[in-house]
């Protein structure tokens, strides 16, 4: 134990570290309680009653809990403070976050809203919605705007802390952090990348909007569709509001107008402090920019290569949206798809599968919406390991020197160099033990190696592991992963030990100098000091074992129940071939359910089959005289090639507060039809309408928006408050 | 020595030109890879 335990003492939190970091968090509370007021007007706008209230509800509660925190008395923010700060604001704001999310009933438990709300702050995208094509258009926007402002935040805290070493000083926001003018500076630099992101973020919704309007979209449909996609895109979040991912729009237009958006957000922020400058110089020597641009044309020879050779996708739109677009997404760690999940272990092969693993760790670049290892670590890594094998080529007394470029000539320290290897270390270990979770509960390892990865690299791409049955702990691991990942571990880690030592009451409440004058005088005695040092040393200890105690109790109540459960019982989708039935001589369609489409081997291909689900979302056109139909049954959607003639007898598509017509196709089934981008595809011969679909009106609750409005008046009364306190102390402060 | 933000230091050009210059850029390496994707294509075929 002697050797686990540092010789140095460790940090401890004092409470007024923990006032000071609850004033903050009431400052990002009622900052989230005024976002919140954008889905409020776009429930208003699009009649959506329940969703309104529900968001009237979560401004009442920020507006109280923020306006109640702060009346915390604050102290200077210092490093240390603005760590514990950074490590729990994730969770804190997306508790709050959650609140008007479960409120809508589209999640079946607090947690899956928590869940959701945590995946989009965190950029990542997965989602645990019980039907993400009937959410309201303010739940999608607030999913969009959390995704927006939690990439924002991402890049203004790596330069805050300086995350990626020395590389970025000159447009790092450093100078004195402590007090007004590190307030000052963060509000500065947070305005600095809010303009630049939301530029292509702004570009990217009138892209997407034009060309959702050429699929037949509506007006309002096609801007708020834009807005969805470009700003998630940007943020690279990843989240899309249908089953299918990007397939829903049929479109390759749509597709490279993302791609645009994804590198936008991928990036480093440098680049584009650097253009605006004219320093052109400066990005075309940059050293990541450059490894990125290779890894990436790499990945999509490897991918390219591997796809045609296999025979699956065969023509060259099919290359670049299945192939190359697949690749941007992961790279990007974006996590959007245009393939269908369950595709993911067919038309992409097992390596195409871990050589996008491997994107999705490795990540971005430093100072971008991404996530994932980051690019620059990765050099800083390779470039160390280069360093060691010259040192002993090299004669002993030779001095070695790594220089690269990241804004600027620098040099390889070996401080950077083991930062880098702590976190690339982390990130595997996080990803190993979050994969193990996954295998436990009976999926197969390559969908759990992709899904862990996915959830700690907060790139969000998924073969459908992830879903709202999955087990309750899958969850809370899944919610771990997003949340280490995001705040790159080291914070967090730091954060969660320091409170745990700080857990005894000598330490939370003790008058600090005082405490440093004790031990100085004990230094001198002797006796009394042997004493204390004793304790302190028996309360690290403890510390350390409870953090380790907490860990195994998890993993326990995690592996345990999975080990016992029976095979095949994980209830998510598998990458599995499912037996398809074969036809007897009288009949000419196979009778198939929608899933089974979806998974099931080339067998299919060329065949005729016949389906029964439901229309949703709307007829996209796909040319003159032919439409995309999306179709879903039990979770799995599919799209339906048919000619506007057939499409005519739907009168209803599934939406919120919708239920679609639900239909019987009769058509050809094409595992990759080259007409049409090599998709996944059902070619409708004929449709008929089994059942008529409804409208309904989503009944809301009075009590909730008298809860709302009453808390919204509490929060204000708060403030009022706090106000008078300050003007009371300033007074008699001047007296 | 911490780096502050530098102000005008040198001639700033026009943000817009800036994010054009940038948007122009990755729709370039877009190119790249459309290009390198239907060579390896054809080069397979």
């Amino acid at each position: 134990m002697r050797g686990i335990i540092p010789s140095i003492m460790l940090p401890r939190f004092h409470w007024s570290d923990i006032t000071t970091v609850g004033h903050y968090l009431g400052v990002l509370i009622l900052l989230t309680g005024a976002l919140m007021v954008v889905p409020a007007l776009v429930a208003l706008a699009f009649g959506e009653a329940r969703q309104g209230v529900a968001f009237v509800c979560g401004m009442g509660v920020c507006a109280t809990l923020g306006s109640l925190l702060r009346l915390l008395k604050s102290y200077k923010i210092d490093r240390r403070r603005s760590l514990l700060l950074v490590g729990f604001a994730w969770i804190v704001i997306g508790v709050i976050a959650a609140v008007p999310l479960f409120l809508s009933g589209s999640f079946s438990s607090p947690f899956d809203a928590l869940f959701d709300s945590v995946s989009a702050l965190t950029t990542t995208g997965l989602t645990l919605a019980q039907d993400v094509d009937s959410l309201g258009y303010s739940q999608i926007t607030w999913r969009v705007l959390l995704t927006f402002a939690g990439a924002q935040a991402v890049i203004v805290i790596a330069m805050y802390y300086g995350f990626f070493g020395q590389g970025a000083q000159p447009f790092v926001m450093e100078g004195r952090k402590d007090g007004e003018r590190g307030r000052q500076r963060i509000s500065e630099s947070w305005r600095m990348v809010a303009r630049v992101i939301g530029a292509f973020a702004l570009f990217g919704t009138l892209a997407a909007s034009i060309v959702c309007f050429t699929l037949g979209m509506s007006v309002p449909d096609a801007i708020m569709n834009g807005f969805w996609l470009a700003f998630n895109a940007t943020s690279t979040g990843g989240f899309v509001p249908h089953t299918s991912d990007l397939v829903y729009y049929h479109s390759l237009a749509l597709d490279i107008v993302l791609c645009i958006s994804m590198f936008a957000g991928a990036l480093s922020f440098g680049i584009f402090v650097y253009l605006r400058r004219g320093k052109y110089q400066r990005v075309t020597k940059n050293s990541e920019l450059r490894t990125y641009m290779f890894w990436i044309v790499f990945l999509v020879v490897f991918v390219t290569f591997v796809m045609t050779r296999e025979g699956i996708v065969t023509s060259i739109q099919g290359l670049l949206v299945n192939g190359m677009f697949t690749v941007i997404s992961t790279a990007t760690t974006s996590g959007m798809q245009t393939v269908y999940p369950e595709q993911i272990g067919r038309t992409l092969s097992d390596g195409v599968v871990i050589l996008l693993c491997v994107a999705a760790m490795f990540g971005a670049c430093a100072y971008s919406t991404g996530g994932g290892i980051k690019v620059i670590r990765i050099l800083q890594v390779l470039r160390w390991i280069g360093v060691a094998i010259l040192r002993r080529l090299l004669p002993s007394n030779a001095h070695v020197r790594m220089k690269y470029d990241h804004f600027g000539p620098q040099t390889l320290t070996s401080k950077d160099a083991t930062l880098a290897m702590t976190v690339f270390i982390l990130y595997l270990i996080t990803a190993a033990i979050g994969s193990m979770f996954f295998i436990a509960h009976g999926n197969d390892a390559l969908s759990s190696v992709l899904e862990a990865i996915s959830c700690v690299s907060n790139c969000g791409i998924s073969t459908g592991v992830v879903h709202p049955n999955m087990a309750f702990d899958l969850k809370v691991v899944s919610l771990l992963l997003m949340w280490l990942g995001r705040v790159e571990f080291i914070a967090l880690i730091a954060a969660i030990v320091g409170i745990v030592l700080s857990l005894h009451p000598a330490n939370l409440f003790s008058n600090r100098r005082s405490k440093l004058l004790r031990e100085q005088k004990s230094k001198n005695s002797g006796g009394t000091a042997w004493r204390r040092r004793k304790q302190q040393k028996s309360t690290t200890t403890m510390g350390v074992l409870v953090v380790c105690a907490l860990s195994l109790a998890a993993l326990s109540v995690s592996v345990i129940p999975a080990a016992t459960a029976a095979p095949g019982d994980s209830g998510g989708p598998q990458v599995s071939v499912q037996d398809v039935p074969a036809l007897s001589d009288t009949e000419t369609y196979h009778t198939v359910a929608v899933e089974a489409l979806l998974t099931s081997s080339s067998r299919l291909d060329g065949k005729d089959v016949v389906f029964t689900a439901e229309a949703v979302g709307q007829a996209i056109i796909a040319d003159d005289k032919h439409v995309w139909v999306n179709v879903k049954s039990d979770g799995a959607m599919i799209g339906v090639y048919m000619s506007k003639e057939l499409a005519a007898n739907i009168a209803n598509y599934g939406g919120y507060a919708r239920r679609g017509d639900t239909i019987e196709v009769k058509g050809t089934y094409h595992l990759a039809c080259t007409d049409h981008n090599d998709e996944l595809e059902v070619h409708a011969d004929a449709v008929t309408v089994t059942q008529e679909g409804a409208h309904w009106d989503v009944a809301w609750s009075p009590a909730v928006l008298a809860i709302g409005i009453l808390l919204i008046f509490v929060g204000a009364g708060l403030y009022a408050l706090r106000m008078f306190l300050l003007r009371g102390r300033r007074r008699k402060h001047d007296i | 020595m911490k780096a502050t933000i530098q102000k005008s230091v040198t001639k700033k050009q026009h943000p817009l030109m800036g994010m054009i210059v940038a948007l122009a850029s990755i729709c370039g390496f877009l190119a790249v890879l459309v290009l390198v994707t239907i060579l390896i294509h054809f080069v397979m075929m």
